[in-house]
């Protein structure tokens, strides 16, 4: 009896402890953006752009803007309530960018890390770069729907369906962390009332150093050994003939013998349908045609690709992960890289089209 | 005795001889008293009662002298015939009035299919009832007398040589250590035996079918009736069996099984959406699919109330709802049905009191809460349903677990006779299973429940039952 007693006691004693926030009583932040204020007034300074849309009672949605520049991130944070009817929460978030400027200059690895450190933030937030004024980009009203799930929406379906690899928190981290891979974030850019995805930037470590653009992807993709079946090519044949390829199922194999320790081979393969053809018949042989060229392709660009990610020392298609699987012992990063950018990597491609349409 | 109205005495005086005759005669039937025991009382004069005994053409006249057996048995409908006045020694003639309601429909546990025999306040026909559909002799029913002044007749029913002696004597000894003034019905009878008297779950089922009595006392249970009760009492039970509808076995075991399933389903969901629906709201707003969040929130723009106090003001209303529908005549209580449902309803929403979500939740849980098939625990589920919310508003969804919990350990607790509530499943008797969340086809359930540890575990050879026979045209 005592002992229940107790227990009840504890449980109405300990309800003091919780701390509520009920749905309608707080500002849920979907998307943040970073970016260095305006006029460098003091060094360290960052503006932080926070979206919280508000939901009206008749359907609506209105999306509240808040901007404020201090050192910290959260310190961010404390100068949004005060300017907020309600508590800020970050629990709803789901996209955060990060401006150019940002990412090329400080690095996001700070940024990230609070985003990171916070336990309502799920790992499957997306980030992104944002390109031009991050303020603009985010302040945009896009229609009737809160600009975080907007944003999320676009990065969700491209990456699930389109060009774009996966780059939430998680897949971010894990290659930031990880000894043999570089992460990568795409970029955002704003068009008119949409946004558009232009491209991906390449980060080594916390800093971009490069970029790809929206043509490239399709190779990256194939490199990246993500499976996709919206995407598609198009191979330039002769002066006007071309052919416009799906991409159904692609696969990747590295090649790397611990003996020959110098050289990678990656073989990249494809199951395509031809979805659009310029040309007359497409007979066997042009279908032969069309593979080869798209081969030689992806071949030239991917080799390129690779080539630059050598110059720069970045390895966001983690080769370094395929090499460590199969190094025994200790593996040193430092190492690795030097090592990397030397090596005699090779790309193979083999295209097989497997459809080309109903008509005959 | 003699301020009673309805008591008659007289003395009537024939052939030279006389006798009294004292009863109350609204006990009393008179067809048979007329016919028989004045007939033949004043054919010839009677020179001692040894003679009334023999003549009167009705068995269980009994003579005696012991005043507190007269007192008992005139109470009871009885004659009392007196040769002279001042002699103690009497005749008892039974003479009783047997006024019962006809066997009609069941009402509670009505089925589509399957018997429209239910049981009616007199003891006599509920034993015929169940004697005819199971006519052995090792059907026994031992009868005693429960309550000081309502004097109940209760009969426990079990098979000999199937059910276990233990249960069996469990049952009686129960019944025996009751010492209450009044038992007028065979819930009463529950409350008074049951394991834990402080629980608000039922541990014994009880049902108004004969059909069902009769196919428990197969599977080797107990079942207590009660005179003037048209429940009869079922014992060792299980949690499962009250999800159980006697339906289940009229019809194919998928189906069976199918409806099972939902009502489990309907059960969890009846106490648990509601508490879910507070804790999400006031503590996890993260785990709310973004495509939810606008609608969810802009239903509750303009609701004052926080989620708890929303949710217990619409609980209660269905409550209300529920209570006054039960209360009220038939007629009148359709009409508050719709009015409350429809206006109160609608009605809350438009003046911002309820969020038309939460409004959709509670009508689903309480509906929900109707699919089980006993009575008694749909009451208890619906009454689980406010610690979990409280539990919800205090906790979120740790105070749901903490809550679940709780009742988890209660339910272990609990036992039915004696025997484990929560079997099959804890304790895990995997052959117990064949008929519980789903129920298994007939020809599984050849041998009888673990649980009821019956003397005769074999109900039939199952080899020889799936034997089919060959020689079909």
């Amino acid at each position: 009896m005592r002992r229940s007693f107790n227990l009840f006691l504890i449980i109405l004693l300990l309800t003091g402890c919780v701390q509520q926030s009920i749905l309608d009583d707080i500002q849920m932040v979907t998307i943040i953006g970073y970016d260095l204020p305006d006029e460098d007034k003091e060094d360290g300074l960052i503006k932080g752009i926070a979206v919280a849309p508000q939901y009206l009672a008749d359907g609506k949605i209105e999306n509240n803007v808040f901007v404020e520049t201090a050192k910290l991130s959260k310190e961010i944070r404390s100068q949004y309530n005060s300017k907020s009817p309600k508590p800020i929460v970050s629990g709803k978030l789901e996209v955060a960018m990060f401006s150019r400027e940002i990412a090329e200059t400080e690095g996001v690895t700070g940024l990230v890390d609070t985003l990171h450190r916070d336990p309502s933030i799920g790992s499957r937030v997306f980030l992104g770069i944002a390109n031009g004024d991050t303020e603009e980009l985010l302040s945009t009203n896009y229609g009737n729907v809160d600009t975080g799930t907007y944003f999320q929406d676009i990065l969700k379906h491209n990456s699930k369906h389109g060009m774009l690899p996966e780059t939430n928190l998680h897949s971010f981290l894990y290659s930031y962390y990880s000894e043999g891979s570089d992460p990568f974030l795409p970029i955002l850019d704003r068009d008119g009332d949409k946004v558009k995805i232009t491209g991906i930037g390449l980060l080594d470590g916390g800093k971009m150093v490069s970029e790809l653009d929206a043509d490239n992807l399709f190779t990256f993709k194939i490199l990246q050994e993500k499976f996709s079946s919206n995407d598609s090519f198009s191979v330039n044949l002769d002066q006007d003939k071309y052919a416009a390829i799906y991409n159904i199922a692609s696969k990747r194999k590295i090649e790397y013998n611990s003996r020959e320790a110098n050289k990678i081979k990656i073989r990249g393969s494809i199951l395509g349908v031809i979805k659009e053809y310029s040309g007359k018949a497409l007979t066997p042989e042009a279908l032969k045609e069309i593979e080869e060229t798209m081969e030689k392709d992806i071949e030239k660009r991917g080799t390129k690709m690779i080539q630059s990610f050598q110059e720069l020392g970045i390895d966001p298609i983690s080769l370094g992960n395929a090499v460590r699987s199969k190094t025994r012992g200790e593996f040193d990063r430092k190492k690795w890289i030097d090592e990397y950018k030397n090596m005699d990597i090779s790309f193979d491609m083999n295209v097989k089209i497997t459809e080309s349409g109903i008509i005959e | 005795m003699k301020d009673s109205g309805d008591f008659l005495h007289f003395e009537s005086k024939q052939h030279g001889s006389s006798f009294f005759l004292y009863y109350f005669k609204t006990l009393v039937h008179e067809t048979p008293l007329n016919e028989h025991i004045l007939r033949y009382l004043s054919r010839e004069p009677l020179t001692s009662l040894k003679e009334v005994k023999d003549k009167i053409p009705i068995t269980g006249i009994i003579i005696t002298e012991d005043l507190k057996t007269i007192c008992e048995k005139v109470m009871t409908g009885y004659v009392i015939v007196r040769l002279h006045d001042n002699s103690v020694e009497c005749a008892l003639i039974p003479c009783q009035v047997k006024k019962a309601r006809s066997v009609s429909q069941p009402e509670v546990e009505f089925t589509v299919v399957g018997s429209k025999e239910a049981f009616v306040e007199s003891l006599d026909t509920n034993i015929h009832l169940v004697r005819k559909r199971l006519p052995v002799h090792e059907l026994k029913a031992f009868e005693l007398t429960l309550g000081k002044l309502t004097n109940t007749k209760v009969v426990v029913m079990y098979l000999d040589g199937v059910a276990n002696e233990e249960n069996v004597n469990t049952v009686k000894q129960r019944l025996k250590d009751i010492h209450v003034d009044q038992v007028v019905d065979s819930s009463v009878i529950m409350q008074l035996i049951s394991d834990n008297r402080n629980s608000p779950f039922p541990q014994l089922v009880d049902t108004e079918r004969p059909d069902r009595v009769v196919s428990v006392l197969c599977e080797g249970k107990v079942v207590i009736l009660s005179d003037g009760s048209p429940q009869a009492l079922i014992g060792p039970t299980t949690l499962v069996e009250f999800f159980s509808a006697f339906e289940d076995y009229f019809v194919n075991w998928i189906v069976a099984s199918t409806s099972r399933l939902i009502r489990l389903f309907a059960v969890l969901f009846s106490i648990l959406v509601t508490p879910i629906y507070v804790a999400t709201l006031t503590y996890h707003y993260e785990l709310i699919p973004s495509d939810l969040l606008s609608t969810l929130v802009s239903s509750r723009q303009r609701i004052p109330l926080p989620p708890i106090l929303e949710a217990i003001f619409l609980e209660l209303s269905i409550e209300l709802l529920r209570e006054a529908g039960a209360r009220l005549p038939t007629k009148v209580g359709q009409t508050i049905g719709i009015v409350g449902g429809i206006v109160i309803g609608t009605a809350s929403v438009e003046a911002g009191l309820t969020s038309n979500v939460l409004l959709i939740i509670v009508a689903l849980s309480a509906l929900a809460s109707f699919t089980t098939p006993v009575y008694r625990m749909s009451n208890t589920i619906r009454l689980t349903r406010f610690p979990f919310l409280i539990f919800a508003h205090l906790w979120g969804l740790l105070g749901i677990t903490i809550c679940f919990s709780f009742l988890i350990v209660h339910l272990l607790k609990l036992k039915s006779l004696g025997r484990p509530f929560l079997e099959p499943i804890y304790p895990l008797r995997v052959q117990d299973l064949k008929d519980a969340i789903i129920r298994l086809p007939l020809s599984f359930q050849s041998t009888r429940p673990i649980q009821l540890q019956t003397e005769d575990t074999r109900r039939f050879n199952r080899r020889t039952q799936k034997e089919k026979n060959d020689f079909h045209e």
